[in-house]
């Protein structure tokens, strides 16, 4: 039932986007203005006025909820404050009869006074804190419009405000509904265009840009609190208008009009017509206010049903009936094409490298909670250069990107870009100098269409306010056409394809055009560096030799390039220069062919080399004809679109060791996820122990027989030692053994017993690393699987990382295991598989793979001049 | 000099047997923040509907004026019968209204709580009827029966509060400290797919923590009732936002600081009443809060936990 009428409704929404807008307009102003006339008493009137003055209210919340994305629950208290001052001054109570149209701008001033001295210290508050925040303002506001009746008689307490004045114009006293009709139409009308107006302008692309991604936003030199605090106040503002207009026309106020249930009644509202349409909240309050009255004889319902709208609307339709559209821009787009044409020609003659120093770096260091993330790295960036930043995982590459630009503070050292010291500054003010960046996981803005994403970057040079989006003079015309062009080009750079989908959300763009959305954004900021954070990670071959090509076309445009990248086909073929760090230390610097060339960070890649017991002395698994233990047959998997792992096959036999070796961000995370039921595998076939398992849930998969050290190793920090054991025991349903196991795990790591009753986040790494083996351990599984159980140890503690997990396996344990440090992992492995790009590309016994120089380019590529 | 000391002593039992009601509704809202990082809006509707269930029992056992059970049978079954039934409900609204906009945007759980809200209080208006309702606590523990130390009378009824109030907290924190499930829940909260590793079942976990947070809620609603002897279906707006107060004093997430933040804010609040007035007794709970949440969100126990880029 529930599928028939949402096609029929998908259908009927389908039929009125196609009528043109003017004709919907001239209908909609044509019922406005008639609907007085045709009405058949004045009791419909005034539901007529009752849904405009919903209406008012409705968009200014919306202006907060639906473009900015702040929770406000303290939107009734702005309506009462409007109320209010028009009450206060306009009635006998204090014998004060100042003008409507007086009073109705100081009643707006007053509520966006208010809004914004709750908002200043609240507004940095997370979304739920600041509900509650403006939700505890509120109820204050009532509490004391209830009460200021003594000791001296302000609001005269809960008999509320009568005998306020009419709202009066040019002698002319507004009496009876229809007055009031077309006077709240007025309004309703100035707030809804306000909307249309502010919706696509400056301040509703940095709004939008909040509401999506606050951290982008940031990037795109918007000062977040800023523009919150901006919604607030406009949306203050309205509440103020509807209070005046309220109060004129009921002629009376009660502190009860400004209750809970009030908020409730407009959220209701714009949920219901949609938060992302100005015209949302008009159906909302068309349909609700309607309804209202149609079940006014059941009044006590109607609570009953607007929360059950609420809850169905959230689980089942949450845009709201009216959905969100994105901008259709009329750019001129052969214009925009022939300009970016004539951009190439201009640099065909190539701009590189130069001696000229852009960016110098000296000493950067910081730690997370003990843990360093970046030790004094010093480096310079010279004007017109590509400078790729490479290393294993956790060696602190986006750490160092975070410290440049102003996404975290450094403990210690400096950044001086083209003569300002970036140090102690906020990402939004960074931007200002010329610095703009890109996100490894992508950060687009999916609410808004392409071109407007892309025109975020226009943010910091723009210099158009409120007023000028309001009113749109011909100079913020003019700014804002220019600047769309622009825009535009940056898109065009990647090609007419790309520009032909800017009217389109973001969101249906694929993972790669997304990826080239973020950099055409980057360069509409107009900088001279750009910051790429792995541009590549999740592309395809063919998307990455694309990337490449832009990458290095920007450098000879004349940008200077650092980028962070993990597929070395891009780096090595594209950088002038190369800087590696390992665990938050620069560990080299040099040309592509020197990094290839240095032992360092060979070893630092695939681990150093040392004498090992030979495979031979093994006891040789013997594999013929036997079934193996773990398969996978043909595995894909993703993330979202992207997809990650690529028919994915391999066996892992009872008794044996296997690891899956590969460079970082090649998939093999990801394989250990999709075994253990993390990650769904959307095609292919698992088999575990004689059962298939990639249907399973990661539980039951972990009860079937599996354990798992995950990456990073998770260890439940704020748990004891034993504690973090006994949870690792969670699935085995006897105390008694989960006793033996912890002994057993104290027997096996001693400094473990030493440590049983310290929180576990207060062991050193190598300590945590052996905690989260023993607690895998606990369930005394047929397959350990590891992630990566090297990762961020010191040499020593990786040999004994490595010693421990051939001695588990030794005992019988089955072990699978992930690993970047491949020579060290080979020799304790009887066979290992290499994977590549979410593709196995090797497969063979461990001391055949150690000896295979092919190893060594899956990791680092090759020069392909 | 005198009169304000005796005013003081007796402020300060008010305040010890409010704050441990208001610890009661806390946990509640920092157990679900601990695991979920969401706000449960109607878990104050759920002690509303707590104190309905512990009325609806009383009434079993009334005829006219008379009771037909001894106190002792009738009190626990109360208090039994309202945890069940709230827990109950607890889980439910977490499977119904939460669960399928775990992946949500934030907005959309919450404006989901705040319906869940409202549905329950006008529910109550729907089938009880918007009237307040009436304890007869008296009927069950004679007025007369109260002890005096120094200046302050303690009632009976006030240390059969703060005492199952105190029963019920010691045994949570035993249970979320010591027992199998207690432990799964912490790793949980900790870290959710961690948990998951270790073949917890992260839903049956979140479950769990709806259902003690509303049960304790449910033996509040009913100790509320005892208390004032008046409850009505709006109740739990009310007494939802002070518990939150006293879970965010305490630090959120924090068991022990929502117990601690409880006692804290009925203290503060029944000096408040004493010693400043009665009708802004909500107004100094509501501004503690936003002073709060300003200047310490982390709270009295709370750790702050750097958000990641």
């Amino acid at each position: 039932m529930l599928s028939a009428l949402k096609t029929s409704y998908d259908r009927a929404a389908g039929a009125v986007a196609k009528i043109d807008n003017r004709i919907l307009w001239a209908a909609l102003a044509v019922v406005f203005l008639a609907f007085p006339f045709g009405a058949s008493n004045a009791y419909i009137v005034r539901i007529g006025g009752t849904i405009l003055l919903y209406v008012v209210l409705g968009t200014g919340l919306n202006f907060v909820v639906g473009l900015a994305g702040v929770l406000d629950m303290g939107y009734t208290a702005f309506y009462a404050m409007g109320a209010y001052s028009y009450a206060l001054l306009a009635s006998p109570l204090h014998h004060m009869h100042v003008s409507f149209w007086i009073l109705m701008p100081f009643a707006m001033f007053v509520a966006a006074f208010t809004g914004l001295i709750i908002g200043a210290p609240s507004l940095r508050l997370r979304g739920d804190y600041l509900a509650i925040t403006t939700m505890g303002f509120a109820q204050i506001t009532r509490l004391l419009l209830l009460n200021l009746d003594k000791p001296v008689n302000i609001t005269n307490g809960p008999n509320g405000i009568v005998k306020v004045d009419p709202a009066k114009i040019f002698g002319y006293v507004f009496d009876g509904s229809t007055a009031y009709y077309y006077l709240i139409g007025f309004f309703a009308i100035v707030v809804v265009a306000a909307t249309y107006r502010l919706r696509f302008s400056r301040i509703g692309r940095a709004w939008g840009a909040i509401r999506d991604d606050e951290v982008a936003a940031t990037c795109m030199g918007i000062n977040p609190s800023l523009y919150k605090l901006l919604a607030f106040a406009v949306g203050a503002s309205a509440a103020g208008i509807a209070g005046v207009l309220f109060a004129a026309w009921q002629e009376s106020v009660f502190p009860e009009v400004f209750s809970m249930n009030e908020l409730i009644n407009i959220y209701c509202m714009i949920v219901l017509g949609g938060t992302g349409n100005p015209l949302g909240p008009l159906l909302g309050s068309l349909l609700l206010v309607t309804l209202g009255e149609a079940l006014r004889e059941y009044s006590i319902y109607r609570m009953i049903i607007y929360s059950v709208i609420l809850l169905l609307m959230m689980r089942y339709r949450p845009q709201g009936l009216l959905v969100s559209k994105p901008r259709k821009s009329e750019v001129d787009v052969e214009a925009v094409l022939a300009e970016e044409e004539r951009e190439k020609e201009k640099h065909s003659r190539k701009l590189g490298p130069t001696k000229e120093v852009l960016l110098t770096v000296k000493d950067l260091t910081k730690a997370f909670g003990g843990i360093k993330a970046v030790t004094g790295v010093s480096f310079e960036v010279r004007k017109g250069e590509i400078l790729s930043i490479i290393g294993p995982n956790g060696a602190g590459k986006t750490t160092l990107f975070n410290l440049i630009t102003g996404m975290h503070r450094p403990d210690s050292g400096s950044a001086i870009f083209d003569g300002h010291e970036l140090v102690g500054k906020k990402a939004y003010q960074v931007v200002k100098f010329g610095l703009a960046r890109t996100f490894q996981n992508i950060r687009v803005f999916p609410q808004m269409s392409v071109l407007d994403n892309v025109m975020t970057g226009l943010h910091p040079r723009l210099k158009i306010m409120l007023g000028g989006a309001i009113f749109q003079p011909p100079w913020v015309k003019k700014a804002e056409a220019e600047g769309e062009r622009e825009a535009a080009r940056h898109l065009a750079f990647f090609g007419p394809g790309l520009l032909s989908r800017k009217n389109d959300f973001v969101s249906t763009l694929n993972y790669a055009d997304r990826r080239r959305v973020e950099v055409a954004r980057a360069l509409t900021l107009g900088p001279k560096m750009l910051l790429l954070d792995e541009p590549a990670a999740g592309m395809n071959m063919g998307e990455i030799a694309q990337i490449t090509r832009h990458i290095s076309e920007l450098r000879d445009r004349g940008y200077t390039i650092v980028l962070v990248e993990h597929q070395m086909s891009v780096v090595m073929n594209i950088s002038d220069r190369i800087v590696v760090m390992n665990k938050g230390e620069k560990l080299a610097e040099g040309s592509p062919a020197e990094i290839q060339g240095n032992r360092a960070v060979v070893e630092a890649y695939l681990g150093t080399k040392r004498e090992v017991e030979p495979i031979s002395a093994w006891e040789t698994i013997d594999a013929e004809g036997k079934k193996p233990l773990l398969s996978l047959k043909g595995v894909n998997a993703q993330y979202g679109q992207i997809r990650v792992l690529n028919d994915i096959s391999l066996d892992v036999f009872r008794g044996e060791t296997v690891c899956l070796l590969g460079a970082n961000a090649a998939g093999k995370s990801t394989t250990i996820k999709t075994i253990i039921g993390n990650v769904k595998a959307t095609h292919g076939e698992i088999e575990f122990d004689g059962k298939r398992i990639e249907g399973k849930t990661t539980p039951e998969i972990i009860n079937s027989g599996i354990a798992i050290v995950p990456e990073g190793r998770r260890i439940f920090s704020r748990l004891t030692v034993e504690e973090n054991l006994e949870v690792g025991g969670f699935i085995t349903p006897d105390p008694a053994k989960i006793r033996r196991g912890i002994e057993r795990a104290y027997e096996q790591f001693p400094i473990l017993k030493e440590r049983r009753q310290q929180k576990a986040g207060t062991l050193s790494g190598g300590e945590q690393q052996m905690l989260a083996i023993a607690r895998a351990l606990m369930t005394e599984p047929i397959l350990l699987c590891l992630d990566e159980p090297s990762m961020g140890l010191s040499p020593i503690l990786v040999e004994q990382v490595f010693a421990i997990i051939r001695e588990i396996n030794k005992a019988g344990t089955t072990v699978f295991m992930v690993e970047q440090n491949a020579t060290q992992a080979l020799a304790i492995a009887h066979r290992g598989y290499v994977i590549q790009t979410g593709s196995i590309v090797m497969g063979d016994r461990a001391d055949k793979l150690l000896a295979n120089e092919d190893m060594k380019r899956a990791y680092l590529g090759e020069t392909s001049a | 000099m005198d009169d304000l000391f005796a005013q003081l002593q007796q402020q300060l039992v008010n305040g010890l047997t409010l704050g441990s009601v208001y610890a009661l509704i806390a946990l509640g809202y920092s157990m679900v923040y601990g695991t979920l990082e969401m706000l449960n809006f109607a878990h104050g509707e759920v002690f509303m509907i707590g104190a309905f269930m512990g009325w609806g029992v009383l009434g079993l056992f009334l005829h006219g004026t008379a009771l037909l059970a001894s106190p002792i049978i009738v009190i626990p079954l109360m208090i039994i019968i309202a945890m069940a039934g709230t827990s109950a409900l607890g889980v439910g609204i977490e499977w119904f209204a939460y669960r399928p906009l775990r992946n949500a945007p934030r907005l959309a759980p919450l404006i989901s709580a705040l319906a869940v809200s409202i549905f329950l209080q006008n529910f109550v208006v729907l089938t009880m009827s918007a009237r307040a309702k009436v304890y007869a606590t008296q009927l069950l523990i004679p007025m007369t029966w109260q002890i005096t130390i120094g200046d302050a009378t303690i009632s009976f009824i006030r240390i059969l509060v703060v005492g199952v109030s105190i029963v019920l907290m010691i045994g949570l924190d035993y249970f979320i400290r010591h027992s199998k499930m207690g432990r799964a829940m912490r790793a949980t909260a900790q870290d959710r797919e961690a948990a998951s590793f270790m073949g917890i079942s992260v839903d049956k976990v979140i479950s769990m923590t709806f259902l003690i947070g509303s049960a304790l809620a449910g033996a509040g609603g009913v100790l509320v009732g005892l208390y004032y002897t008046q409850i009505d279906f709006y109740m739990g707006f009310a007494a939802g936002m002070k518990a939150f107060t006293a879970a965010v004093l305490g630090g959120i997430g924090n068991i022990r600081g929502a117990m601690l933040g409880g006692l804290l804010l009925g203290l503060v609040e029944s000096l408040g009443v004493a010693f400043i007035s009665p009708v802004y007794k909500d107004v100094i709970a509501f501004s503690m809060l936003i002073i709060l949440l300003i200047f310490k969100p982390s709270g009295l126990l709370g750790e702050q936990v750097p958000v990641k880029v």
